[in-house]
């Protein structure tokens, strides 16, 4: 237990650089974690408030009975996905695996130690998801005793089955692409298609009969009968919703026994698959190239942008998290309006649930639609902290910053600008656009790509963080990728005032104010890094 | 000046400070072409801070450091060409292979085309690191990623070589090939500017010297004048004794012989 309690302070203490904000004594230090507070307060209202919002729309359509059936739903999918993200570099694959395994302290400690940080922000997710959407219920249904019992039960067991399930996913995974020369590479893509499949099928699920719209349209009309689809496909989530609304406590006594049971199994499957993996993640690695490589290999000499540039993509590609944080909009965005075109060549109408008159309206906020996908993240916004302990390398390169952070935006433009190219124009095809509505999409999405990855690179020139053991870390909880979303969904919530007020005009102006800011924030970054 | 009497690297009055300590203190010290520098001093003297501020990864406070003239606060980037740099700690990129990585410095200083390859080879044979060269640098030890960095460090031929404790993890042979290789980088006209723990390496290896200590130079001259005939290890230890007062029971020099 003192071990378990050790190894924690450690794990909590690095968590979003705690440790780091606690014993410095700087202004820019005191400033960064005043960042860091507000936006997670705002981003944690902003969850709060939507979650609120799709409870009320639910008790609107006089189905407040299935609200607590969807909170759990809606954990359990983000957390299944989250966990199996967040898994490889805090599971396996950990750069400080050599220096915990040496220390006197049992492989369970070790494996509760990595596992309770990581349960206990599905933990913060489930509260902030599930304690709104009860509010909202119990005010228009009242809750019993029992039934808050209920509520507070779940908050605290309804990440345990999916994040099970996800973990031990991600050790298969692992242990599958550990053998191959690019184990990273495949991770990445394995993660990808993880990704895209399960939103796929969330998507297939609740477009069965009786369901009218798809998970984009969760909040406002999604079927009674949906959510009762997906109580079915995942009975645990209709055991707990049981004693939250009808006070059934065998029902959610068994919600309650299996996800402790699963929970129990995880932690003794991932005890003995813990060692096995990390050693065969860690070994797989060597492979000796002969001596007839060395003089085989090609004489290739790039420019120090383009070998900048080469290694910002060969860092993304060999860093499963960062790709999965910074591509997955991008490979949604193109799934998506490939689904569109095939919808129409197939003879669907992809608007056919929109009422008529309403058609015109919807088609005019299809540009922020897809900004949102391809704006929201970017590589840049880590970029700078990814560079981690290996920055003496960046800062004693012979070439000025605007080269070194000009190959950092030139990866994002590179991935982002052709995703947003190739989904407007099949958006624009499959939504049957004229000419300017087509141009003003493209441009809306470019602009989005670019403000993002210039305000996401300014960010992370101006909040870095070096001192990271997973790549997890600035990934994930780095104060500039915060930042970043957040500057993303301001620019996409104006850009969808502006079209409400102005039409396709307001989104041409937003869209050129866009890439004016580009210009500005490409701008600071240099000159903060010393162009 | 003639450009020939013009140093190599010349710290002029060098002060940094973090917080209340002053880790360099008005530090002054000239190294010529030709001349292999030993930097030595105990630990968090400020030989490390010094080193990142020559290779422009800090900046210091007060003073000046100019490196074949120029000036490493106005001139950087030209400094940065004429300047390789050995951290104490061989990090780099684990997602690169080794022969990746070497392509990506040498692409970086632009060393041509034709002798890219060529100088990768001979580096990489000398110090017996070919053969892993297509690995992931994610599957190196400690030496064989220090044995890289060296590498790279070599590549564009640099006008200095800077290097912070560069033996450290090194086997024997690859220890002794090192020293060859630095050298051979002064014969040519080089400086060499290293700082270590080691003692007896810098009294063999380099032919100047310079004890830092508290963030001051406390001796700097030719090795010969600052080790005299009771030895640099002597010198060293007298002088962070005069200048730091030990705890009661800690053993002196004449208790451990």
């Amino acid at each position: 237990m003192k071990h378990l309690v050790l190894l924690l302070k450690v794990q909590f203490a690095g968590m979003f650089g705690i440790n780091k904000r606690l014993h410095a004594n700087r202004r820019k230090t005191a400033s960064s974690a005043a960042v860091v507070a507000v936006v997670a307060l705002i981003i944690g209202a902003a969850i709060c408030a939507y979650m609120a919002l799709i409870a009320q729309s639910l008790v609107i359509m006089g189905s407040a009975r299935t609200i607590p059936l969807l909170g759990v739903v809606i954990v359990s999918a983000a957390v299944v996905v989250t966990t199996f993200m967040k898994a490889h570099g805090t599971l396996f694959m950990l750069s400080d695996y050599d220096e915990i395994m040496s220390l006197p302290v049992k492989v369970p400690v070790v494996v509760l130690s990595r596992l309770i940080p990581l349960y206990a922000l599905s933990m913060l997710f489930s509260a902030v998801v599930l304690i709104p959407m009860m509010a909202v219920y119990a005010h228009a249904c009242s809750l019993a005793p029992a039934s808050i019992a209920c509520v507070v039960v779940a908050v605290v067991l309804t990440p345990a089955i999916p994040a099970a399930v996800a973990v031990v996913l991600a050790a298969l995974a692992a242990f599958a692409s550990a053998r191959m020369r690019h184990a990273n590479i495949v991770m990445s893509c394995v993660l990808m298609v993880f990704m895209v499949a399960l939103v796929i099928g969330v998507m297939v699920m609740t477009s069965g009969p009786g369901a009218e719209d798809s998970l984009v349209s969760l909040g406002s009309s999604m079927g009674a009968s949906t959510i009762d689809a997906l109580g079915n496909a995942y009975p645990v989530a209709s055991w707990a919703a049981a004693g939250m609304t009808s006070q059934n406590l065998g029902a959610f006594a068994l919600f309650a026994g299996a996800s402790l049971v699963v929970g129990a199994l995880m932690i003794a499957v991932l005890t003995r698959l813990f060692q096995p993996v990390n050693q065969r993640l860690t070994s797989a690695q060597v492979r000796a190239e002969d001596a007839a490589g060395l003089s085989a290999r090609p004489m290739r000499v790039r420019s120090p942008f383009g070998a900048l540039l080469a290694k910002e993509a060969r860092m993304l590609m060999n860093t499963p998290i960062y790709f999965m944080n910074a591509c997955a909009g991008f490979v949604l965005a193109l799934v998506a309006s490939v689904a569109v075109v095939v919808a129409a060549a197939l003879g669907y109408d992809p608007l056919e649930a929109v009422p008529g008159e309403m058609r015109g309206m919807v088609v005019l906020f299809i540009p922020w639609v897809l900004a949102f996908m391809v704006g929201m993240m970017t590589t840049t916004s880590a970029s700078v902290s990814l560079e981690g302990k290996c920055r003496w390398l960046m800062l004693t390169a012979p070439v000025p910053a605007r080269t070194v952070l000009g190959a950092k935006l030139g990866l994002a433009l590179v991935t982002g600008v052709p995703a947003a190219v190739v989904s407007g124009a099949l958006l624009a095809w499959g939504f049957g656009m004229d000419a300017l509505q087509a141009a003003v999409l493209l441009l809306c999405a470019v602009a989005a790509v670019t403000f993002s990855a210039t305000f996401g690179l300014m960010m992370d020139v101006r909040y870095p963080r070096f001192d990271w053991t997973s790549p997890y870390e600035p990934v994930k909880r780095g104060v500039s990728v915060f930042a970043s979303v957040l500057g993303a969904a301001v620019y996409v919530v104006l850009g969808c005032a502006a079209t409400a007020l102005l039409g396709l005009a307001g989104t041409f102006m937003i869209a050129a104010a866009g890439l004016v800011f580009a210009v500005f924030f490409w701008r600071d970054a240099i000159n903060v890094e010393g162009a | 000046m003639a450009a020939a009497e013009i140093p190599v690297l010349k710290v002029l009055n060098v002060t940094r400070v973090f917080g209340e300590k002053r880790a360099l203190d008005g530090v002054s010290l000239d190294v010529p072409a030709g001349s292999i520098f030993g930097f030595v001093g105990p630990n968090g003297a400020g030989k490390t801070t010094l080193i990142r501020s020559i290779v422009g990864v800090a900046k210091p406070d007060a003073g000046d450091i100019r490196i074949a003239g120029q000036s490493v606060l106005t001139d950087g980037l030209a400094c940065k060409r004429q300047t390789a740099y050995v951290p104490d700690n061989p990090d780099v990129y684990e997602f690169l292979t080794g022969m990746q990585y070497l392509d990506y410095i040498a692409d970086i200083f632009e060393v041509p085309a034709a002798l890219q390859h060529e100088r990768i080879r001979a580096h990489a044979e000398r110090l017996r690191i070919a053969q892993d060269l297509g690995s992931l640098i994610s599957a190196y030890s400690h030496g064989m990623r220090q044995k890289l960095v060296l590498i790279g460090a070599f590549l564009h031929e640099p006008l200095l070589m800077v290097l912070d404790e560069p033996f450290v993890g090194l086997d024997p042979e690859a220890s002794f090939q090192v020293k060859g290789m630095l050298r051979e980088l002064a014969a040519r006209g080089s400086a060499v500017f290293f700082s270590s723990h080691v003692l007896e390496v810098v009294e063999k290896l380099c032919d100047q010297v310079a004890i830092i200590q508290h963030g001051r130079i406390q001796a700097c001259g030719a090795t010969e004048e600052v080790r005299g005939a009771a030895g640099l290890e002597a010198v060293f230890l007298e002088m962070v004794r005069e200048t730091t007062e030990p705890p009661e029971g800690t053993p002196t020099q004449e208790d451990v012989r």
